[in-house]
């Protein structure tokens, strides 16, 4: 703190009033600011907006005039991201859709607006199609709603997953991946966006449609017809219907052939050494082939899951393809699951595995094994499947050593 | 971005209960009488070769799908060396207004085999309303992974020896894609139509499809698996394609006599295809 | 500008301060709740190092409000020139010092009970810090982490009241926090290492679990919460968890599962 300071008189500069000099920078300074500030304008975002689905339209090479038509009929089917619309046949709540859509805001009641965005756009897309600006970053990609194929569900393969469905993967999250449990929500809310969810797929779904009968329907110069029978009866009604019917295809097991509650543990290792077998049958499911004969999902690691793969065939059908400028991420392999790891994404219940098990999983290269184990069969691998974390093999090594240090 | 006149526009025109258009607009279609038969040869272009057949990665089960350690060739372009004719082109109507009794399918299940990991029908036709017997006639399990539009679709493991039932509830406007996950190498197509006017083109590139309807237009999609048209449809601008009106989604259109055996032969050019 | 001017500007910074603190209170800014039964040291110290700071802050503002009326020099005139005050140095450093080293010895117990004096036992839970939620595992029955009878949750946190709880916590990826304000319980967890917490809840009730450590995007949302409930409830809850986790078949009402 001790400084040596040589005292200048200010007349000791040559030329210098330091008094004038002052108040000639600083008003300069300032005005430089303000007028900067004022260039720049206030901060005026334009309206979220809906965005195609590029790749689709690039794959089926869609003439610019029936893109424009068909973004003109999804905005009346659907409205805007601000201000959505509901088809009546699609049986969806406009009241809901109407907290979940627009800007994030809340009035005087402290009633929160926007869910969909606060949420979830972020990562998903305004548009529902796994592209917001954090998507990049994340592994496995955000789901894109538009194909409306979905792997969290309880229902059979091709059909559409439950509200309940979709309001269990906002309340428990998805293990190992990015998607978050929103448990902390009120159930109001959660509803709200699994309502919103069902509507961006729906609209996804529409868009496709539309795309197909294009392609399969429409002469060369021609539009689509607007009218009720071919865009509602034709088009729109299946859509709405196998959303209705996901509730009538929730698959439940045999209940005779169902493992008892109360099971002794000579039960539990033969059933568990049963499955082991039929893991590894090559004859049968062949789960090892691409689950790897460790189970640590090493067998199959160059497949794609249906989301990837249509941006895959693309690439290989458009070898000078720009992804980035169609709107896609780059596609990515989905490799089978390790099962040592304890970390199931559709929930930990024997329920569920026997349901990953019985359908396979929608979108993936996961198949269904009903046609060739039996229920016995499958719960036989449900409790091989859920004793794997628990074997030697499974326990990472380096939990014995010092290397983890433990604190206090 | 989009207009609010057409938006109201639209929505308008959605609210009027059915008007019955459509239905007027399909009985406008003139319909002949008689029948006739198409038949003819997709030969590939003398003037250039195609892409050679290479061997599969067959990357697991060796003892099983590539025996004796032989390379295993795939079938995606299958060009025959004398006749220059292209196996498994699908030729189909598209629409048919009326069906002749006998060229409705009698059987009610059609078979899709595989064997030594490979499908051994590459490109199969079928009428909706038959079943697809699946049948897995290797010594290892296999999943057959059938990928058909709309999200409708097959994915189940099909064990040694055994066979399964699938039966498509639709027509589709190209055919479906085959895969098994656990070699994926295997490919194969299936094509599902509501009408039995269909061809898959023979090793030799000869196809025949009898009692067409006659003196009404008829439209044809054409697709091969590796063309370069949009959903792999081929698309060509021949003269020889451009006499038949042939439209850049790989369609063609003519008008038969009845009782005529029309002959089509066609050069396919190199760039028709991918690669 | 003379010096009464800013003297007058200066002044209104221990004025502000003060005022501030003293109405934040009022307007429900300041400490959440705290329900735990430790967590009155970390208050005790917080409000004797405010009021130490607090008097010395006040002292030193009003000091140099003083000394800019006073002294401020006019116009045009020509600058005094002195070496400083050696002994005023002296005083200044060693009278803070002596503050300081008398609040690092005044704070030790509270940071022993804290952070050193580990209850003994098996630990209630497990939590895990990932991006971004707080993955809770307890040991199931047999009371052993990592058996196959362990039950997992996802941000939801269960605990008795009235005992001694102590977890372990970890990290799966990146640093976070585990914070529970209503505790006054603050842990870093750091990949690689294994800790534990502990606190004794003394009311029930929902409360807060948050991150404190900048972890990623979503750290601004990466809440739990932590439910004290009777040791009966704690348990009936655990078994019903426990049951919902071994289910075969759909059941009624498991609309929540």
């Amino acid at each position: 703190m001790m400084v040596s300071m040589k005292a200048r008189s200010p007349k000791s500069l040559p030329g210098a009033d330091p008094v004038a000099c002052k108040a000639r920078i600083f008003p300069r300074f300032a005005w430089a600011a303000l007028l900067v500030c004022a260039a720049a304008g206030c901060n005026q975002h334009p309206d979220a907006q809906f965005v195609q689905n590029r790749l689709r339209m690039a794959a089926n090479e869609v003439p610019g005039d029936i893109q424009v038509q068909i973004a003109e009929i999804l905005a009346a089917m659907f409205g805007t991201p601000n201000d959505p619309f509901v088809p009546p046949e699609s049986g969806l709540d406009v009241d809901k859709l109407r907290m979940a859509a627009g800007p994030v805001w809340s009035d005087e009641l402290g009633i929160k607006h926007g869910l969909y965005r606060r949420h979830c756009a972020h990562c998903h897309g305004i548009t529902g199609n796994g592209k917001g600006p954090t998507a990049a970053f994340l592994n496995p990609y955000p789901r894109d709603y538009r194909p409306g194929l979905f792997k969290m569900k309880s229902t059979e393969r091709a059909a559409k997953p439950t509200l309940d469905n979709l309001r269990a993967v906002l309340r428990e999250g998805i293990a190992g991946t990015a998607m978050p449990s929103f448990k902390l929500l009120p159930s109001d809310e959660i509803d709200v966006l699994a309502e919103y969810v069902k509507y961006l797929s729906m609209r996804g779904q529409m868009e496709e449609a539309l795309v197909r009968f294009w392609f399969d329907e429409v002469d060369a110069g021609e539009l689509i017809p607007e009218i009720r029978d071919v865009l509602v009866d034709e088009l729109f009604a299946p859509i709405a219907s196998q959303w209705e019917q996901a509730y009538d295809a929730v698959v439940e097991p045999e209940p005779a052939a169902l493992p008892g509650t109360e099971r002794s543990r000579k039960e539990l290792v033969a059933s568990i050494n049963k499955g082991r077998l039929l893991f590894h049958d090559a004859k049968k499911g062949n789960c090892m082939s691409c689950h790897g004969a460790g189970a640590l999902g090493d067998g199959q690691v160059n497949d794609y899951d249906d989301w990837n793969k249509v941006v895959v065939e693309f690439e290989d059908n458009h070898q000078q393809a720009d992804l980035r400028a169609l709107d896609v991420l780059p596609p990515r392999t989905i490799r089978p699951r390790n099962l040592r790891l304890g970390v199931y994404r559709f929930g930990r219940r024997p329920l569920d595995l026997f349901r990953r098990i019985h359908e396979g999983i929608t979108g993936t290269p996961m198949p269904s094994s009903k046609g060739t184990l039996t229920p016995e069969e499958m719960w036989n691998v449900v409790d091989y499947v859920r004793s794997l974390p628990y074997e030697e093999a499974s326990r990472p090594r380096h939990m014995e050593t010092s290397i983890e240090r433990v604190r206090m | 971005m989009v207009s609010t006149e057409r938006v109201a526009e639209i929505r308008s025109a959605l609210a009027e209960t059915a008007s019955g258009n459509s239905a007027d607009a399909e009985q406008t279609a003139a319909t002949g009488t008689g029948w006739a038969t198409l038949e003819g040869q997709f030969l590939f272009d003398q003037s250039d070769s195609p892409r050679p057949r290479q061997p599969l990665q067959i990357t697991k089960d060796a003892a099983v799908c590539a025996p004796g350690g032989k390379a295993v060739l795939n079938q995606v372009m299958l060009v025959d060396p004398e006749t220059r004719g292209i196996a498994n082109v699908a030729v189909y109507l598209r629409k048919a207004s009326r069906v002749h009794e006998t060229v409705q399918p009698e059987a009610e299940t059609v078979l899709f085999d595989q064997e030594q990991c490979i499908f051994l029908t590459h490109v199969m036709g079928m009428v909706v309303g038959q079943t697809i017997e699946i049948k897995n006639s290797d010594p290892i399990g296999h999943n057959t992974n059938i990928s058909m539009s709309a999200g409708a679709g097959f994915n189940q493991t099909i064990a040694s020896g055994d066979s399964t039932d699938y039966q498509p509830t639709r027509e589709e406007s190209l055919p479906a894609q085959v895969l098994c996950n656990v070699h994926p190498w295997m490919v194969a197509y299936i094509l599902p139509r509501s009408n039995p006017y269909f061809a898959i083109t023979q090793s030799d590139g000869n196809f025949r499809i009898e009692n067409l309807p006659a003196g009404e237009e008829l439209e044809f999609q054409v697709w091969h698996e590796l063309a370069a048209g949009p959903g792999h449809t081929l698309v060509l601008d021949t003269d020889a394609a451009k006499a038949l009106k042939w439209s850049r989604k790989g369609r063609f259109k003519l008008k038969l006599d009845p009782d005529e055996t029309r002959p089509l032969t066609l050069e396919i050019p190199a760039d028709a295809f991918q690669g | 500008m003379s010096g009464k001017f800013w003297a007058f500007w200066l002044l209104l910074v221990p004025i502000l301060g003060v005022a501030t603190m003293a109405a934040g209170p009022l307007y429900g800014i300041w400490f959440p709740r705290d329900v735990s039964a430790h967590g009155h040291a970390i208050d005790h110290l917080f409000y004797f190092i405010l009021w130490l700071t607090g008097i010395v802050f006040v002292g030193t503002q009003l000091t140099l409000v003083t000394f800019v009326w006073k002294y401020q020099a006019g116009k045009r005139q020509t600058v005094e020139y002195t070496h400083g005050s050696h002994h005023l140095e002296v005083v200044w450093t060693i009278l803070p010092a002596a503050a300081l080293v008398f609040i690092a010895i005044y704070q030790m117990n509270a940071w022993a009970m804290e952070k050193m004096d580990r209850p003994p036992g098996k630990p209630l839970a497990e939590v895990t810090g990932r991006q971004f939620e707080w993955r809770v595992r307890y040991p199931g029955q047999d009371g052993e982490l990592y058996t196959p009878d362990d039950i997992f949750d996802v941000n939801d946190l269960h605990v008795p009241v009235g005992e001694e709880v102590l977890l372990a916590v970890k990290s799966a990826d990146v640093l976070h926090s585990f914070f529970l304000p209503n505790f006054r319980l603050k842990q870093d967890v750091v990949p690689g290492m294994k800790q534990f917490v502990w606190f004794t809840p003394m009311e029930t009730g929902k409360f807060d679990v948050v991150c404190a450590e900048l972890c990623g995007w979503g750290h601004y949302k990466m809440k739990g919460q932590i439910t004290v409930e009777s040791r009966s409830d704690f348990d009936a809850w655990l078994a019903r968890r426990f049951e919902e986790q071994q289910a075969t078949h759909e059941t009624a009402g498991d609309e929540e599962s």
